[in-house]
């Protein structure tokens, strides 16, 4: 039909992107920072030796432990919020956009957690596992 | 099915009809634009140059007024406008133009922020607002924004095919879905016309392929007289090769026109205006340079930017440069670009007030098919905008007006449905004509014709000849044959339906220009080389008999200036 | 002199082969295309090829034509892998003896090269297309610095001919994504000094199908024929989105 009907239509309202995507940038560029220093640590700095007396030592240094949660963090956060947008390229429902953001958000901050808890677990447990 | 009604029934797509939708539609009425392309690829948007007020934003203009926008116009128009009515439109102009530029309209600006303003042919003063060289495109695409605001009903590609009539009143159209190629019946209390000029009757068009002046010989079918038809402007400067336009601002903005021995000719024919004279008489002058071998070989001259510099001619003159560079591989900041005269405006048209009304009640027209009149016998350039937005307005109001007063609501099926019936019956036999004739041969010869025989210098000899041509082709004409009998996107039949038209405008132009026994403006004879006020100053008005126009004359409206000789 | 019509006169010698999609939906024929020989000179378009074909050889091709100066925006078409617009695209340019003409891509044809554009102009009223002021008017124009005015010269110059639209994958995949053109119209009406609607434009471009869509593949700028770049204008909004989130306008 050569008729068509104009005016505005009710779902323009959106829950907006933009701290997503800002995220995204910021998430990106501190990556590059951390991966650089992280790769300058572990084989230019200091003991290089992969061994477990090594790798509790490193994680009980405060700097290998900011450093490596800031890659766990945003890299997961990079990571999950790349693919939302990968998966929101094939037109979700409004609804169904909403359910992937809620599941990758858990999804990711379980991760987090999980990692952390590996982590810290020097550190925390410094009485735990004595040391 | 019932029949589809409106209250305003706008048709056309451009600048005017889209003013006189907007106008209609904020006066609260149910309106409805019927459009044979979408609006903005209307020709308005090929418009490049600028559009009149007289808003003395310039520097050199401060002291221009509305009076003398409007003495330039009658004076351009060879004496030949109505006065009141070229009042009219300068008085309206800072309005509309103003109008505009709070609608969004992106107008170029001078360094203090107002609306930038360029010396045009024939204008006493810098008084052409433009945005850079696509004015047009400017101004129709910030129409259109306004008209998706008031969310106005818009059927694209339907192209309607004859108005319906019942005892002297406008009552609607029968229209085409092209899409489809179903022929509807549609009411309307009030029809206006904005549906451009007739340019595509010529060769050497710098027209759209669309300005097949169909509005006009729709009107003229129903009754509704023809005013001036035999007035068609000459652009001074189209693309040698294929008549594409080259804006009068690149001589606004300073270009030179060099014959083929580098001489600025126009100090021969306007020593004071020279290249900015008004547009027929640097037309006569280059195609007179051309005429007697100054031109270049295959007849064009040249149109020299070079002197301008890159800055200007990329921040005025941009479009200008890629339709150089684009289709003859010129660039004119390193070369002049070749140019021709070539057809380029209807100064006549639909014969309509100040109000866009017409003879048959009901019924309005605006924009290019209409002629009020204010170019008279030459247009000056930027006054076309002008008028477009103008009287589309008035056309909108006035329309309104007769709408709330005299509405006489939806019309009866009977009367909807027996024009019907009459116009689906011509539109069959078409799309079943077997005829030996090939459409397109008789389009190019009736092309051709033109534009040698009724084109820059006229003469009785040509134009007895064009009349003639145009005859045997409304005969061969009538044993045409169609290529393609389906109903979608049939171009083939309305191209050919168009053709039609087309012819019947011809022979008006042709007939009026052969009668017309003087050099008036853009009509100029070789045989009668001087301007005859004593028996020509007046309106040639022709009326639609089955046998061909029949013509008489209406005196035009002097109230202001006594006509004097025009020079430049 | 004597003034001849302009048409190109065929008699060249080249011949091209010229393939061009063929289809009507409302009969039962399948989508194919049709090939003819034709004879081209030196200065022939694809438009004047289209002509050519439709008053010497087939008078059922439908396609779109109107001003053949490249700023009405019709005829925006896919020729030999490349979106073109058929009346500024001269056969020599293409440097082939042989022609492939096909409608806008991803969009439902109509007929042969006429494609439906409803999709794309439903984004561009989405959009909110116009100036929205709030305050009174000015008694004359507004005052807009020519450097503001400059802002806007890449975005008015669009003809809405389409090809940017056709050729961006978002707008495959998310039928509901603005697109490059109807985002290239908001920005120029959020750079417009004039505009002060800058909240509501915000919530309209500033959300899943809006300009987060896009991932700068940057196809829209290849395509378009007026040379304008839609990508900066859908970066320039995500930063404006950004900068209202702490508060910018």
């Amino acid at each position: 039909m050569s008729v068509r009907d104009q005016g505005q239509p009710a779902w323009l309202v959106g829950p907006g992107g933009a701290m997503a995507w800002l995220l995204q940038r910021l998430s990106g560029f501190i990556l590059i920072i951390l991966l650089a220093t992280h790769l300058l640590l572990l084989h230019y700095g200091g003991d290089q030796q992969l061994v477990f007396a090594s790798v509790t030592i490193r994680l009980k240094t405060l700097l290998f432990i900011i450093i490596d949660t800031g890659l766990l963090a945003l890299g997961l956060y990079h990571g999950l919020n790349g693919l939302r947008n990968v998966v929101l390229d094939y037109d979700l429902s409004r609804r169904a956009g909403s359910v992937l953001t809620t599941v990758l958000w858990i999804v990711g901050i379980f991760m987090t957690i999980y990692g952390a808890t590996a982590l810290y677990s020097f550190w925390a447990g410094r009485g735990v596992f004595g040391g | 099915m019932p029949s589809m009604y409106h209250q305003v029934l706008i048709v056309g797509g451009g600048l005017a009809a889209l003013r006189a939708a907007i106008e209609a539609k904020d006066a609260g009425l149910g309106v409805a634009v019927f459009t044979r392309v979408h609006p903005v690829r209307s020709h308005s948007v090929a418009a490049q140059g600028g559009v009149n007020g007289a808003l003395a934003n310039a520097e050199k203009g401060a002291d221009d007024t509305i009076e003398k926008h409007a003495f330039d116009t009658v004076k351009g128009s060879d004496f030949l406008a109505d006065q009141p009515a070229a009042i009219t439109m300068t008085a309206d102009a800072p309005k509309r133009i103003i109008e505009m530029e709070h609608w969004g309209c992106p107008f170029s600006r001078t360094s203090d922020g107002k609306i930038a303003q360029r010396p045009f042919g024939g204008a006493g003063y810098p008084r052409t607002c433009y945005a850079a060289d696509k004015t047009g495109h400017a101004l129709l695409h910030t129409m259109y924004e306004q008209a998706v605001k008031r969310n106005i009903k818009v059927y694209e590609e339907w192209t309607v095919l004859s108005l319906v009539v019942e005892n002297g009143v406008c009552r609607g159209v029968i229209a085409l879905d092209l899409r489809d190629g179903d022929i509807h019946p549609i009411g309307a209390d009030a029809v206006i016309f904005g549906t451009g000029g007739t340019g595509r009757v010529y060769g050497r068009s710098t027209n759209s392929i669309i300005v097949t002046g169909s509005g006009m010989a729709i009107a003229y079918q129903a009754g509704v007289p023809l005013k001036d038809l035999e007035f068609i402007q000459f652009h001074p400067t189209s693309l040698f090769g294929n008549n594409v336009l080259i804006t009068e601002a690149a001589r606004g903005e300073g270009g030179y026109l060099r014959n083929v021995n580098g001489d600025r000719f126009m100090e021969k024919y306007a020593p004071k205006a020279m290249e900015l004279g008004p547009r027929d008489i640097v037309a006569r002058s280059i195609q007179t340079e051309i005429n007697e071998g100054r031109g270049f070989p295959g007849g064009y001259v040249a149109l020299d930017l070079t002197h301008l510099g890159a800055q200007k001619i990329l921040e005025r003159l941009p479009a200008i440069r890629d339709i150089s560079i684009n289709f003859v591989g010129i660039d004119p900041i390193e070369k002049p670009i070749p140019i021709q005269p070539g057809q380029h405006y209807t100064m006549g048209g639909i014969d309509t007030d100040v109000d866009g009304a017409t003879t048959l009640k009901g019924f309005y027209a605006a924009g290019e098919c209409a002629c009020v009149s204010v170019h008279g016998a030459n247009r000056l350039g930027g006054n076309s905008l002008l008028e477009t937005i103008v009287f589309g307005q008035r056309a909108g109001a006035h329309a309104s007006q007769y709408v709330k007063g005299n509405g006489r609501g939806r019309p009866s099926e009977d009367l909807l449905f027996d024009k019907l019936h009459e116009v689906r019956g011509r539109w069959e036999r078409l799309r079943a004509a077997d005829g030996p004739e090939d459409p397109a041969a008789i389009r190019d010869e009736m092309k051709a014709t033109m534009i040698e025989k009724v084109g820059i210098f006229r003469d009785a000899q040509k134009m007895t000849d064009a009349v003639e041509t145009v005859k045997r082709l409304q005969d061969r004409y009538q044993k045409v044959h169609v290529n393609y009998r389906g109903r979608r996107f049939n171009l083939d039949l309305l191209r050919t339906f168009e053709l039609g038209m087309k012819l019947q405008l011809a022979e008006v132009i042709a007939r009026g220009a052969l009668d017309r026994k003087e050099s008036r403006g853009s009509h100029a004879r070789t045989d009668y080389k001087d301007r005859d006020d004593a028996n020509w100053l007046k309106h040639t008005m022709a009326h639609h008999t089955p046998g061909g126009p029949r013509f008489d004359y209406k005196p035009v409206e002097i109230t202001k200036w006594q006509p004097e000789a025009r020079r430049y | 002199m004597s003034i001849t019509d302009t048409k190109p006169q065929l008699k060249g010698q080249n011949v091209a082969t010229v393939n061009i999609f063929r289809y009507d939906p409302s009969t039962t024929d399948e989508a194919h295309y049709d090939s003819w020989q034709v004879p081209i000179t030196g200065s022939m378009t694809v438009l004047d090829l289209l002509f050519y074909i439709l008053e010497h050889e087939d008078g059922s091709l439908a396609f779109r034509y109107a001003c053949r100066e490249a700023i009405c925006g019709s005829c925006a078409l896919y020729v030999n892998g490349t979106y073109r617009l058929a009346c500024k695209t001269q056969l020599k340019d293409l440097k082939a003896t042989e022609i492939n003409i096909s409608p806008l891509p991803h969009l439902k044809v109509i007929k042969d090269l006429v494609v439906d554009m409803d999709p794309f102009w439903e984004k561009y009223e989405r959009i909110r297309p116009y100036l929205i002021t709030r305050d009174d008017l000015p008694e004359k124009e507004f005052l807009q610095d020519p450097a503001d005015r400059l802002k806007m010269d890449d975005m008015v110059d669009c003809i809405l001919c389409g090809a940017c639209y056709s050729s961006c994958p978002q707008c495959w995949t998310d039928p509901e994504y603005l697109g490059p053109a109807a985002l290239v119209k908001m920005n120029r009406f959020t750079v417009d000094t004039r505009d002060q609607a800058n909240q509501e434009r915000t919530k309209i471009f500033d959300n899943e199908h809006g300009v987060w869509r896009c991932h700068t593949i940057f196809n829209c700028v290849e395509a378009c024929p007026k040379d304008i770049n839609q990508t900066y204008s859908i970066q320039h909004l995500k930063r404006r989105a950004v900068a209202r989130r702490f508060g910018g306008k």
